[in-house]
């Protein structure tokens, strides 16, 4: 996560952010999943 | 003694720990909240095989297929709380099917409700005395013959509904899903693109730096 902060109007403002670029990815045969349904 | 130097008020900054007012805590927070929401798409992922994106600022949302494959996202039909139906036997058959599908299985992912339907079917002790929720694993492995473990996740995050700021208490693992955990207990990994903003690939070009260097 790389957080960014800026600063406005001479220091009263503050803005942080957080972001990540994160893309979670399945490995196809490592997959098995029912929907019992309850 | 109490000395001008000090903070006054004990209670107002009791209050203000708590609640996680200062500009450091806050930020731990944000970024705690990435982490959840990574932790929902993965867990999404996984028992759905799609990811759903959203635009902040105004809510559409774009749903990307990961893995669309019919034998191993299947739907019971009727489901494990039927009557006809024995959840804890299929439950094992269930086990049985996945490892042909993954290898060897140490453990299932699913909610407590579906827990409580596989118990509720589970054999009776001697003596026709119920099983209880910490016997049951045991019970699952002994049948099975090798290790294993139920995942309970019950837990919520509250993702934005909207380019606004209304959430939704959203399951983090959904309703009725049941995955098995394959021996090593890794379904995937998740890929971390790099975050850069404007000022810093103007830093990289080299020549006509952003920023002034005192060499």
């Amino acid at each position: 996560v790389t957080v960014y902060y800026d600063e406005s109007n001479t220091g009263r403002g503050f803005t942080v952010e957080a972001q990540a670029n994160a893309l979670p990815v399945l490995d196809p045969n490592k997959v098995y999943v029912t929907n019992a349904g309850v | 003694m109490q000395k001008l130097s000090e903070a006054v008020g004990t209670n107002q900054e009791q209050y203000r720990r708590m609640a996680e007012v200062r500009v450091p805590d806050r930020v731990r927070n944000i970024v705690r909240s990435v982490y959840r929401r990574v932790e929902m798409d993965a867990n999404t992922a996984w028992a759905t095989g799609i990811i759903t994106q959203k635009n902040p600022e105004t809510g559409a949302t774009y749903t990307a297929t990961q893995l669309s494959d019919a034998t191993r996202y299947l739907t019971a039909s009727p489901a494990w709380s039927d009557t006809s139906i024995n959840a804890y036997e299929t439950l094992l058959a269930f086990v049985t099917a996945a490892q042909a599908k993954v290898g060897r299985v140490v453990g299932v992912r699913l909610k407590s409700a579906t827990l409580d339907v596989i118990l509720a079917d589970a054999p009776n002790l001697t003596g026709d005395v119920l099983m209880t929720k910490q016997q049951l694993p045991a019970r699952v492995a002994a049948d099975l013959g090798q290790p294993f473990a139920f995942s309970v996740s019950d837990v919520t995050y509250e993702p934005f509904s909207d380019g606004g700021t209304a959430t939704t208490t959203t399951a983090v693992w959904p309703t009725g899903l049941v995955a098995a955990i394959p021996a090593g207990g890794t379904v995937g990994y998740t890929a971390f693109a790099p975050v850069v903003r404007a000022m810093e690939m103007v830093d990289r070009l080299g020549t006509g730096r952003a920023s002034t260097s005192t060499a």
